[in-house]
């Protein structure tokens, strides 16, 4: 195939909506700043930044608009929610599954925030009953995944979020890798604290993100600055969402996400879910035979994310990923996927794992293409072995 | 030449989004503002229409739930 043949949409989706670029474009060139002026551009900016909260709002079922703060990525929502929510002394539960977007805040916290990391099965799987378990007088979050990025891992919200409920804990959740595909209510799952990505499964561009907030929780400001209101505080404003913004928006992303989020309710999830698990069960279904091929995460369960994991025995994942894509021009992910724990849980820390994930936008000649690749090089690896 | 206007202040700019949003389903004359220094120094947006739509106005503030807002009667 001459052009790229893309398996990384856990990374990013590559293949956007064109009314996501037209959105981008024509905000780049129309918009002034929003909650700066009352002309023209300023209160366009404004129109684009509301309408992009109300989308999300009610794309997640959030409250209030108002709940819905803008950042540049579900990384520095987690961030925001994390070190604004804990205090020291404090004890928080999380699991193996995390991204370090969930991980490394807890690291800089250090010893003031004691952590307990909930283990996983061999195939990915968290163990409910461990969480109560875990709670102790000083437990004030839990913060975990919705979807793993390299086992594919799906996590009951709905269960944790009653969990957390009963036990008077925070629920802040990582929605980057299930925005989009599964269906997530603040209001009927029990989300304190929604953290999202508008690159991934909103088909979004880069650049912006948000966290969703439950009304009536008080998040401590990661940032300070301008807020376009009450400029004589010298305390960010105490209302959402300015409470937690700070300096320009990404207006221009955010038009794109809008259009993103409209462009995935126009399919409907349950369509993208569908097409999503046709292409990655005929994907396991073609490579799992290969006899130097192990597969991690639970193919048994269908209700799984997009994504497959692998490796080649004796070949490093980042070598198999490159002649993957000198060879055949297929691009996938290689090593630790910013997913530390998951390795060393898995014992891949030495030669990591090559991950596809899949869009609905990938079709089943590229998978075939795909699984004849793989054959291709491994077998030609073997012989050079022998 | 000045007239009696009402304006609304808001504690954030997206209540005065979604002010405006509303106001403009029930044909409110109304429009955004930088909010006047007399009424406070501390920016953001308000929303000015002509006194006689006060109580339109007021039922929109009533309709959105708001908690956080002001009303002034100024000449502009």
């Amino acid at each position: 195939m001459e052009k790229t043949v893309y398996f990384d949409h856990a990374a990013t989706t590559l293949n956007k909506p064109e009314t996501v670029a037209k959105a981008v474009y024509d905000a780049i060139l129309t918009c002034g700043n929003g909650g700066r002026g009352a002309y023209k551009e300023a209160l366009l900016a404004n129109q684009i930044i509301t309408y992009g909260r109300i989308t999300v709002a009610n794309f997640f079922d959030v409250a209030k608009p108002n709940q819905v703060v803008f950042t540049s990525n579900a990384t520095e929502s987690l961030n925001i929610s994390i070190k604004g929510l804990l205090h020291a002394g404090d004890h928080v539960i999380t699991t193996v599954l995390e991204h370090n977007s969930v991980l490394r805040p807890f690291y800089s916290l250090g010893q003031q925030v004691e952590r307990t990391i909930l283990p996983c099965n061999e195939f990915g799987e968290i163990n409910y009953d461990r969480i109560e378990n875990s709670i102790k007088e000083n437990t004030k979050m839990l913060v975990c995944t919705h979807g793993s990025n390299v086992l594919g891992t799906i996590l009951d919200i709905e269960k944790l979020g009653k969990i957390c409920k009963k036990h008077g804990l925070f629920f802040v959740l990582d929605a980057s890798q299930t925005a989009g595909s599964i269906p997530i209510s603040m209001k009927n799952m029990g989300i304190d604290v929604l953290c999202f990505t508008g690159h991934k499964g909103l088909y979004g561009p880069q650049g912006i993100g948000g966290l969703c907030v439950k009304e009536g929780i008080v998040i401590q400001p990661l940032k300070e600055g301008g807020t376009g209101v009450q400029s004589l505080l010298q305390t960010q404003p105490e209302q959402m969402p300015e409470h937690l913004e700070a300096g320009t928006l990404n207006t221009p992303g955010i038009a794109g996400l809008t259009e993103g989020i409209n462009y995935v309710t126009s399919i409907g999830l349950e369509e993208i879910r569908k097409q999503e698990t046709i292409l990655w069960k005929q994907f396991y279904k073609g490579i799992s035979s290969i006899p130097s091929v192990i597969c991690y995460g639970n193919y048994e369960n269908e209700n799984r994310l997009p994504i497959v994991s692998f490796r080649v025995d004796g070949m490093d994942s980042g070598y198999f990923a490159d002649r993957l894509w000198q060879e055949y021009q297929i691009a996938c992910r290689s090593g630790m996927h910013c997913a530390p724990l998951v390795h060393k849980a898995m014992k891949t820390e030495d030669f990591g794992m090559v991950r596809f994930s899949f869009s609905h936008t990938n079709t089943m000649k590229e998978v075939d293409y795909a699984i004849y690749a793989i054959k291709t090089i491994v077998s030609k690896w073997e012989e050079g072995k022998n | 030449m000045k007239e009696k206007q009402i304006i609304i202040t808001f504690s954030s700019t997206t209540d005065a989004m979604l002010f405006e949003m509303e106001a403009k389903k029930n044909n409110i004359c109304g429009r955004l503002i930088p909010t006047p220094t007399t009424i406070t120094a501390e920016c953001g947006l308000s929303y000015k229409a002509p006194l006689s739509e006060k109580k339109q106005v007021l039922e929109v503030c009533s309709m959105l739930a708001f908690t956080n807002y002001n009303v002034y009667e100024l000449e502009m």
